[in-house]
């Protein structure tokens, strides 16, 4: 590791910790006032900062300690609906941050010959048009419902301005799910302002929608369940208040499976599908509730498809990097005791918990039986074949 | 040359004793299905979870489909998806296959009956007949007579899973399975 790379690590593991001890003591922060769940927010918009960024030189650095400080606050903000001009200053931090990076990797890359160094620029600016657009989408939506006498709140009360915000943040969120590593962070304050929208949405076309690129994103995109699981995280805010709680869950596991990087990360959706079904399994459902039950099932069935017919994962490998670490403890306590993320809407889960508690003590069981079972079961290794005796060589004639 | 001199040396060790196919290659079959059976004998945890748990000890997809589609016609025939809501009903009002009415206990009887016909061969098959069980004749203990119903069905339920597991053809089994669990879930929608 680099000193910068040190340096960046520190940095990051600091504003996380702060972060998560505002989000666990329920303090305010000031100047920064927001609740246990923004503050949650703020904490992994961090830790995905750094565990996405590469802090390679001076210039990364600097661009990302700014990023590690501002970006936190404003996905807070964004969280707690008290303001959208955090959201505007992040969308604005994250074009310049995707055209600083891009810039850098060109300089201080290997020269390549003209058309490598062609190709590399478009890539780069690739990689960057998701922030870009998004960012500028976000900024138009919030100028709008400025000028349409907006208190710099979430949700918008203007249509217009709804619109560019929900197009915006979708775009955010994309590129966050496709687009380079250092775009992770972005897609929390996106899912915020989405999901904040979505609220605004008439639910019954809403669901239908949202449910629907659901699908279509488990179809096309199984090893990235991150636009899967936001897309139904939004079909379950847009519909009925029963479902809602569901969504913050949903939206946790799409975050949450960006640094995962692996197609199992949708398993994460489980605590968030449970809540769902919870919700429209009783007598009285809604029409919308019913269609996002069939798109999570959908979903769920597309992905099993793609599992079964051995889709390769994305980046061929079998494991997720050791930089997911952080990503990998915080989802197995999403998975296993969602009920403890009361902020993210684990009310209601202490049927799932008790369940996630057994299968797991099951699991260790077995996990500590196993090497007793293979001893006492074992097969001694098949007897070695005789070497080959060397044929006689025919007798020469002459 | 002679015919002693190209035999292979025969082993004075014992033959090689046959494992089960679960204890080497992937850990992961034994362990769901050691996860699934004790939510589903135990009443503890949460629909979505089972069927979770009992996909992935099948493994299979048919078989995966049908567990998660009879575990939501369950859920659907008691109104929760709490398994200790749906065995605390059945201690009050009596077994899923006998109380309620004619299209509910078909439901039940359909989803169960999809459950074992679609188990997978081997030890997973025990998780599936647990699963069946529950709904059946899964009510919580709350006597002597409660515990035997339960213990007995479970029972009952892991055999017939295990000798179906065994012996149907997987395929055709797995169709009948999915047009039962179908079943079941229509049934459960309209009769819950």
């Amino acid at each position: 590791m680099t000193q910068a790379g040190g340096a960046w690590a520190a940095l990051c593991a600091v504003v996380v910790a702060a972060w998560v001890a505002i989000a666990l003591g329920g303090a305010d922060a000031s100047p920064v006032t927001t609740t246990a769940a923004g503050a949650a927010a703020a904490a992994a918009t961090a830790a995905l900062l750094g565990a996405g960024w590469r802090a390679t030189s001076l210039g990364t650095l600097q661009t990302g300690g700014v990023l590690v400080l501002v970006l936190p606050a404003a996905a807070a903000g964004a969280v707690g609906g008290s303001t959208a001009l955090l959201a505007l200053v992040l969308v604005v931090l994250a074009g310049v941050e995707a055209a600083v990076a891009s810039t850098a990797r060109l300089v201080t890359g290997p020269a390549p010959d003209r058309r490598d160094r062609r190709r590399a620029r478009a890539r780069a600016l690739a990689d960057s048009l998701g922030l870009v657009v998004g960012g500028g989408l976000l900024a138009a939506g919030v100028v709008v419902d400025r000028i349409d006498g907006g208190e710099w709140a979430l949700p918008a009360g203007n249509r217009v301005a709804l619109g560019l915000l929900l197009a915006g943040a979708v775009v955010l969120v994309g590129a966050a799910a496709l687009g380079p590593p250092r775009a992770w962070a972005t897609a929390v304050p996106a899912l915020a302002v989405v999901l904040a929208v979505a609220e605004r949405l008439p639910a019954g076309p809403g669901a239908v929608v949202a449910g629907g690129l659901a699908v279509a994103a488990a179809v096309a995109l199984p090893s990235r369940p991150t636009v899967a699981l936001a897309a139904l995280a939004v079909a379950a805010a847009s519909s009925s208040a029963p479902l809602g709680a569901a969504a913050p869950l949903l939206g946790a596991a799409a975050v949450l499976a960006l640094p995962v990087d692996h197609r199992g990360a949708a398993l994460l959706g489980l605590p968030g599908a449970a809540a769902l079904a919870a919700a429209v399994v009783p007598p009285g459902r809604s029409d919308p509730a019913i269609a996002v039950a069939a798109a999570a099932a959908g979903v769920a069935l597309a992905l099993a498809l793609r599992a079964a017919a051995g889709t390769p994962d994305r980046n061929g490998r079998a494991r997720p990097s050791p930089a997911a670490l952080p990503a990998l403890v915080l989802a197995g306590w999403l998975l296993l005791a969602p009920g403890t993320w009361a902020w993210a809407g684990g009310h209601g889960t202490g049927a799932y918990d008790r369940g996630a508690a057994v299968a797991v003590a099951a699991l260790a069981l077995v996990a500590a039986a196993r090497p007793a079972l293979r001893h006492t079961s074992a097969t001694p290794p098949p007897p070695a074949p005789p070497p080959a005796r060397p044929r006689p060589e025919p007798p020469v004639d002459g | 040359m002679p015919p002693e001199d190209t035999a292979a040396p025969r082993s004075l060790d014992p033959p090689p004793r046959r494992r089960s196919p679960v204890l080497h290659d992937d850990p992961l079959p034994l362990a769901t299905t050691a996860a699934a059976a004790t939510v589903a004998a135990t009443s503890s945890g949460e629909a979505v979870l089972l069927a979770v748990l009992l996909g992935l000890a099948a493994a299979e997809l048919g078989s995966a489909v049908v567990a998660a589609t009879a575990v939501v016609a369950f859920a659907l025939r008691w109104g929760s998806t709490s398994l200790d809501a749906i065995a605390g009903a059945q201690a009050v009002l009596g077994p899923g296959g006998s109380v309620g009415p004619a299209g509910a206990v078909a439901a039940t009887w359909c989803a169960a009956m999809a459950l074992v016909v679609a188990a997978p061969a081997g030890w997973p098959a025990i998780a599936f007949g647990a699963a069946a069980a529950l709904g059946v004749a899964g009510p919580a203990p709350g006597g002597p007579a409660d515990i035997a119903v339960r213990v007995g069905a479970t029972a009952a339920g892991a055999a017939l899973a295990l000798v179906a597991g065994l012996v149907l053809p997987r395929r055709p089994a797995q169709a009948v399975g999915i047009a039962l669990a179908g079943a079941a879930l229509l049934l459960a929608v309209a009769h819950p």
